[in-house]
């Protein structure tokens, strides 16, 4: 409840002390003459280009300016290229945001790099707990007189043995509570009684934070035994549905699902509890359920050898060690099934939602009659959209089930259209039409996700930080894979991390299970905070990823007094066991509080290893798609011809209309140029739109 | 779906998200404390999170768009694919 009582109830959000940023102290006029005035070179082409943007700054601003002119790496081209993306997006001029905007838009994200910093983050990470803190700890540990005597020794004798603080720790949990704590490697094995199955697999890291919260618990005078306390940590740090789900899981006949495991999982009692989930939405026959388990088992069997191959060469001795155990392969099986059936419970559920709005539709006969249909077929777009953009539906599902839940989405859109323009009839079949096919269409996990899945998993609990190495040609890419590939560099960090803080379960608790995706930016800020001397370098390489990031974040803000966006990102492409840096612009008009997809002009500029700089242009005009290739290579167009031919196909899959393609050479035009001409057109676009075309309105 | 609690508050992200720059001001500073309490690891300079935490690209962005770049980004690994192969 707190955070909502800050927020809606200490009037945060009715501050009467409003102050318009730009007007400050001084007026327009003044700030742009300070600008001038200023003797730091290039001033006077800021003063020439924010007063040409209509862009006045503040005090604070000028100076961060001067300093940006000043100091700031780069020509005073790129300079002003940074200065004038800052003003269109309306982001505030502090040294940080200029400097952040700089560092993206001129420099590559490249592998090196990104290794670099990860394998810094990597001992940053591990070994969190080095000299004076471990002693410190070591300390505490001894001096204190709840944790019984015979751990201290056993902790005290193996650092003294050379072992790290954290391992020492481990060990002493493992010896103190034997017969119930298993350690393979990085991993941990809980069981529930001596001599059991496990119930609970988790990494080292997890425990240690349990063993730490249950060591503090007992130094605040927390009744109960050390193991007591420690199952009651474990609680809090997996979160309680993940324990519930575990031993949900392992609970059947423990001993028939690990034998079964061998030949095909079939003793698996264990997954009743999820059936009967289920079971209660009426969505799917207990036989349907109980096949479609049977399935993902079998399917997950047979590529388990391709999944551990995967993911072998991430691992270390000890980690192989670990993962080779029977029980890492039954906990990958065992929670892949559970999530995949847990995605086509939320899939049916979705299909049902809308299919059900969809039939129960009949051709408006009144102007409201009109605006109900409208409204029904917003609801049926945004539930299509959130499922493919939202959901563990599209991580699943094959690339063709995502294109056609695509495609619904752009046709209702159309039927959208259509009946604003009162072609009630066209509306109505195609709405019909999107109707049949969603009814008809059964969810199906895909090879490659159903794999891709295990293998994040048993990363996941294996604690394999090169996990965190953003790519995406591990699965044919997908729509939803280049999101996850924004969300797994980060980008979209601090958004959900609102939205985790935000968010709530019924009983307006915080919802606990809304677990915030690992992502870089997420370890490089770690990395940065917990910085020590001996690893200067790393961290200096984390600071200039880090930067790369939030410039890219804040060229992605939707400004929401422009009328048309433009946007940039870097893309990390692999091929070929490299990553390449391909930027992308993107220009398109906004529609509502997203960008207008149908009227969207995307630059892509890559160089290529053989073929050297390449652009292409995907311009969409009332969903009318051309392409522009431009290269100098006189091999190109015969090699790129049938590819861009195939791909204009997918396009029309999902929504586009087939338009030309065209090959040129490269010239002088910046790719922001070239994805902006959609401007230009706007006038024709928007004939009587009223809108200003720029800038802000600053009416003082 | 997951993260079944969340979607009584989107709307509320989203006001927030359309709010002024003094509101958003405001807003972030309630999230980096909040983050800070759960140890969630978060932008630290308001100016800068301001721009950043109603930016859901989830939102922002159609599927269809991430369509169009998961395509590219495809080609341009057949691309690489044939280099490899010719040498």
């Amino acid at each position: 409840m707190k955070i909502i009582d800050q927020l809606f109830r200490s009037n945060l959000f009715n501050n009467p002390n409003q102050v318009n940023r730009a007007s400050g102290q001084r007026s327009v006029e003044d700030g742009f003459s300070a600008l001038k005035k200023s003797n730091v070179e290039g001033m006077d082409k800021v003063e020439s280009l924010l007063r040409k943007l209509d862009h006045p700054v503040s005090e604070a601003e000028t100076t961060s300016i001067e300093n940006f002119m000043k100091t700031g790496s780069g020509s005073t081209q790129s300079k002003l290229d940074t200065i004038e993306w800052a003003a269109d997006k309306g982001i505030e001029m502090t040294d940080k945001n200029l400097s952040a905007i700089q560092e993206s838009l001129n420099s590559e994200m490249n592998e090196a790099e990104m290794l670099e910093t990860l394998s810094g983050a990597k001992e940053v990470l591990d070994e969190k707990l080095t000299g004076k803190q471990a002693e410190d700890i070591l300390e505490k540990i001894k001096a204190d007189p709840t944790i019984p005597e015979p751990m201290k020794q056993a902790i005290e004798k193996a650092v003294e043995s050379g072992l790290p603080i954290e391992k020492a720790v481990v060990r002493a949990v493992k010896t103190m509570i034997k017969a119930n704590v298993d350690v393979k490697g990085q991993t941990v094995f809980l069981e529930k009684t001596p001599g059991e199955k496990p119930c609970v697999c988790l990494n080292i890291n997890d425990l240690l934070e349990a063993v730490s919260k249950a060591l503090t618990a007992m130094e605040n005078g927390a009744s109960g035994s050390f193991e007591t306390l420690l199952k009651e940590s474990l609680v809090d740090v997996l979160g309680m549905a993940e324990l519930e789900n575990l031993s949900l899981i392992f609970t059947g006949d423990l001993e028939a699902s690990v034998e079964g495991a061998e030949q095909g999982l079939e003793g698996l009692e264990g997954l009743e509890g999820v059936e009967n989930e289920v079971d209660e939405k009426d969505l799917d026959t207990d036989e349907e359920i109980r096949a479609f388990e049977q399935e993902m088992i079998e399917r997950l069997e047979a590529s388990f050898d391709e999944v551990m191959g995967a993911m072998m060469d991430q691992m270390t001795d000890d980690m192989v060690a670990a993962s080779s155990d029977i029980r890492f392969k039954q906990f990958l099986v065992t929670k892949v099934t559970a999530q995949a059936i847990e995605a086509k419970e939320t899939f049916n559920q979705v299909r049902k939602e809308i299919v059900q709005s969809l039939r129960d539709l009949e051709p408006p006969k009144s102007p409201q009659e009109k605006l109900d249909m409208k409204e029904v077929l917003t609801k049926a777009i945004d539930k299509l959209d959130n499922t493919l953009m939202k959901s563990d539906v599209t991580l699943f599902t094959s690339m063709k089930m995502e294109r056609d839940l695509l495609n619904m989405s752009s046709t209702l859109q159309e039927a959208r259209k259509l009946l604003s323009k009162g072609d009630l009839t066209q509306a109505m079949d195609i709405t019909k039409n999107v109707q049949k096919k969603l009814d008809q269409m059964v969810f199906k996990p895909a090879e490659k996700n159903i794999q891709l899945m295990a293998m994040k998993n048993g990363m996941d609990v294996l604690n394999v930080k090169p996990n965190m190495m953003p790519s995406i040609n591990w699965q044919d890419t997908s729509p939803r894979g280049v999101l996850e590939l924004f969300r797994d560099l980060g980008l979209n960090h601090e958004p959900e991390v609102a939205e985790k803080l935000l968010s709530h379960d019924k009983s307006m608790a915080r919802d606990e299970n809304y677990k915030i995706k690992d992502n870089l930016k997420a370890v490089l800020m770690k990395m940065v905070e917990n910085e020590e001397p001996d690893n200067r370098r790393a961290v200096a390489a984390a600071e200039k990823t880090l930067n790369n990031l939030t410039g890219q974040q804040l060229m992605n803000k939707l400004e929401t007094k422009q009328d048309t966006q433009t946007l940039f990102f870097h893309i990390p492409v692999q091929a070929d066991g490299e990553i390449k840096d391909m930027k992308l612009f993107v220009n398109a008009r906004k529609n509502g509080d997203a960008l207008d997809w149908e009227n969207s002009s995307l630059y892509f500029s890559v160089d290529l290893k053989k073929y050297g700089e390449t652009g292409i242009h995907l311009q969409s005009k009332d969903k009318l798609l051309s392409i522009t290739v431009r290269n100098d290579n006189q091999a190109f167009e015969g090699v790129m011809k049938p590819l861009v031919t195939a791909l204009q196909k997918e396009f029309v899959d999902v929504g586009y209309k087939l338009g030309p393609v065209s090959f040129s050479n490269l010239d002088k035009k910046t790719p922001k140029e070239v994805v902006k001409p959609i401007e230009v057109d706007k006038v024709k676009v928007k004939p009587q739109s009223p809108v200003k075309e720029k800038g802000f309105d600053f009416s003082i | 779906m997951r993260n079944k609690g969340v979607s009584i508050y989107d709307d509320q992200i989203e006001s927030f998200a359309k709010s002024d720059a003094n509101e958003m001001d405001n807003f972030s500073k309630v999230i980096k404390e909040e983050a800070k309490k759960e140890n969630i690891p978060v932008e630290s300079d308001i100016k800068t999170l301001k721009d950043q935490v109603g930016n859901d690209l989830r939102k922002n962005i159609p599927p269809q768009l991430f369509a169009v770049v998961s395509g590219i980004v495809d080609v341009i690994g057949q691309l690489e694919e044939e280099e490899s192969d010719e040498g």
